[in-house]
């Protein structure tokens, strides 16, 4: 039943049962439906039977991908883990690509993926910037906590999570990110991680209101640092750092601001991180511990896609993101499996400084 | 003395009522700089204080070159006109421009520009025209201001404070850090760039956007490249705020209150990581910061999102008070504090 097994998640992959095995931790980003990018990489991360996960901290889509996969865990181990990832981008896609959101004719014909042609979507751009959803949507009428609800089992996920839980959320009184753990977890923390607070009302829990926790933590580091074992840690990139096309229209605008604001404390951490390991490397810290970083990424096909398309749920979309997210995953296990607890497999200073 | 601001060959504070150093973290803020500059002016007038380094970012930027240039000009007292000078020329351009405060907007007492007929009609334009199509000359008022009020070659020439200038890198999302020696008028631009209402300023081939998305200000520049451990941050963005924004425009104001303290409260939590390892004596040779503030979150919460555009001089003027009378009791307080310890709770303010 358990996923995680004991020995392996208190030591370091040295020490674990068997000599092949590894652990890590996982870092997932936010996206809206770029999350199904995520969802292909842990499914093809969950085949693999020498890789296991201690600790996952995550954002907004990443946060929902981070739920459903602990609560799959907890029913029956990686097959089950799989199959209600699938099960639930498969409902959620269902039940809300048919509504005023879906991609018109012209959006599908584009090969993008955007709604930029999509009447609904130009309808609600409009709306946002006039009235509030405190205005247009007073029941605050949310189809993903429905469906969250049906999903997971939180009762069970919080007593049973193999998996430490780390969800990050923007506290909107403070501006400072709120860390849900596994044990205090139910829809109401995944909704304030995923909440965009032009879309939905802010998510009120023991009288704090929410927003997204992409705006303080796309994901946040430190749990990760602080709480788990494992030294590794697999970052899951959705939020594109780099874009070579200079913005000139509003939305572009608009856009880039949002995805620089989205990666501001990603990589301020990352920097802290790179900054600590250079300490200990050179034996000027006798405290803290050497992180050894990873990252599967997809920013050059999710470059390509508008802004507009982190909310197209059309299962076509989906499906794509799930495949591209799979054959990453797929490539990042084949070279670098084997450097796993040994060294960080990406330049963390190119990367990040 | 224009070089000799800096003149004490350790960069350490004396601990005993000597002279004290302290590098300055000055944040973007539009008008409200103007506290700052009120700050900064108490600040000046203390001979027993004096500054190794300044990281700025937007309006935060203009005031640190401002002063950087004042001081190379004509020490402490020049320091304080300059920065009066150029203070006095952002209202005189309000008074001709397009952001003027309406009668009803003065008689506000939130300082907003909500009747301004200007604010009201560039603020509905920016969500469907950019910058681009709005103004493809891209004439940019502050670029004016800013040549004719500073001597760029004197800043670049100047010793007297080390100069970290924060932009954000459009193409990268990455905190771009311009120094002393390389500035010009495009480098406080670039600082200072909001992207709906300005082109993106173009430096040696890259595009930068203002630097509070990155780094409101970056604290690493005084920690890397300066020799004093003290740190004074002026705080002018709103970090708190009691109550829940529920319409668009308010809604949109606090996210981007948020990302712009983001990476200054990331930064902050690093500090006092590695301040509690250094304690404990596990972390050799790093050096101990020492962290104070001086804040205008209480009074910013109370103005008006728009006010950051105003540049009417009354306001101006009642903000630069404000700034003195919070640098005169922060002086009272704490300036026997430098060089020995932090004298803010960096656990109740950024964690």
């Amino acid at each position: 039943m358990n996923f995680v097994e004991k020995e392996a998640g208190a030591a370091d992959s040295a020490s674990a049962p068997a000599a092949d095995q590894k652990v890590i931790n996982l870092a997932l980003q936010g996206g809206g439906s770029h999350g199904a990018f995520t969802w292909g990489v842990l499914d093809r991360l969950l085949e693999e039977e020498r890789l296991s996960f201690e600790g996952i901290t995550a954002s907004s889509a990443g946060a929902v991908n981070a739920v459903v996969l602990a609560h799959g865990l907890t029913l029956g181990g990686r097959e089950a883990a799989r199959n209600t990832l699938r099960m639930f981008w498969k409902t959620f896609s269902a039940r809300t690509s048919h509504g005023v959101m879906q991609p018109s004719l012209l959006d599908k014909m584009s090969g993008k993926y955007g709604l930029d042609h999509s009447l609904g979507y130009l309808f609600m751009d409009a709306l946002m910037y006039f009235t509030s959803p405190h205005m247009y949507n007073p029941f605050n009428i949310n189809p993903l906590k429905s469906l969250l609800e049906e999903t997971v089992d939180f009762e069970r996920l919080r007593q049973q999570s193999a998996i430490k839980l780390f969800l990050g959320a923007t506290n909107v009184r403070t501006g400072k990110v709120k860390v849900f753990k596994s044990e205090e977890i139910g829809s109401q923390q995944v909704l304030a991680s995923t909440c965009l607070p032009l879309l939905m009302q802010g998510v009120e829990i023991d009288g704090e209101v929410y927003w997204d926790g992409g705006y303080s933590g796309n994901p946040v580091v430190f749990p990760l640092v602080y709480e788990c074992e494992t030294r590794d840690i697999v970052m899951v990139h959705l939020t594109p750092a780099e874009r070579p096309d200079i913005p000139s229209t509003s939305h572009g605008i608009m856009n880039r601001m949002q995805e620089i604001s989205f990666n501001a404390s990603l990589i301020r951490e990352m920097r802290a991180v790179a900054f600590i390991n250079r300490r200990i490397v050179e034996g000027k810290m006798t405290e803290g511990k050497e992180m050894l970083i990873h990252v599967i990424e997809a920013e050059d096909v999710i470059r390509e896609f508008p802004g507009s398309s982190r909310l197209n749920n059309d299962w076509g979309f989906l499906s794509h993101l799930h495949e591209v997210g799979r054959d990453r995953a797929d490539k990042w296990l084949a070279v670098n499996f084997n450097r796993l607890g040994k060294e960080s497999t990406v330049d963390v200073e190119a990367k990040y400084f | 003395m224009a070089t000799s601001v800096v003149n004490n060959e350790t960069g350490a504070s004396d601990p005993q009522g000597g002279p004290k150093i302290v590098n300055l973290a000055l944040q973007g803020g539009g008008s409200h700089g103007a506290f700052t500059w009120g700050v900064l002016d108490r600040l000046l007038e203390e001979e027993r204080l004096s500054f190794e380094g300044i990281s700025g970012t937007s309006a935060g930027a203009v005031n640190a070159v401002v002063l950087a240039d004042g001081l190379a000009k004509g020490g402490r007292a020049g320091a304080k006109d300059v920065l009066r000078a150029y203070w006095k020329k952002v209202a005189d351009a309000t008074s001709r421009g397009f952001f003027r405060p309406s009668v009803f907007d003065k008689a506000n007492p939130n300082f907003g520009l909500e009747h301004s007929p200007g604010y009201l009609f560039m603020e509905s334009l920016a969500y469907y025209m950019s910058p681009y199509q709005v103004n493809p000359l891209n004439l940019n008022p502050l670029k004016d201001l800013l040549a004719e009020t500073i001597d760029f070659e004197r800043v670049r020439q100047q010793q007297a404070v080390k100069l970290f200038i924060c932009a954000t890198n459009v193409e990268t999302a990455k905190v771009k850090v311009f120094t002393g020696k390389e500035l010009a008028v495009e480098h406080v631009l670039a600082s200072a760039c909001l992207p709906l209402m300005m082109h993106a300023v173009e430096i040696e081939g890259q595009c930068y956007w203002d630097g509070s998305f990155t780094g409101n200000p970056a604290l690493f520049p005084l920690l890397f490249e300066c020799e004093a451990p003290d740190i004074l941050m002026v705080h002018i963005t709103p970090a708190d705020r009691p109550e829940v924004p529920k319409t668009s425009p308010a809604i949109m104001n606090r996210m981007q209150e948020i990302s712009f303290n983001t990476s200054l409260i990331r930064e902050m939590r690093t500090i006092a990581y590695l301040t509690r390892l250094i304690d404990a004596g596990k972390a050799d040779g790093a050096k101990r910061l020492f962290i104070h503030l001086i804040e205008a979150e209480d009074l910013i919460r109370k103005l008006s999102w728009s006010s950051r555009l105003n540049g009417d001089w009354s306001f101006l003027t009642r903000l630069f008070e404000k700034g003195r009378a919070r640098a005169d009791k922060w002086l009272a307080a704490t300036l026997d504090r430098v060089g020995v310890e932090t004298t803010v709770d960096l656990q109740e303010k950024y964690f």
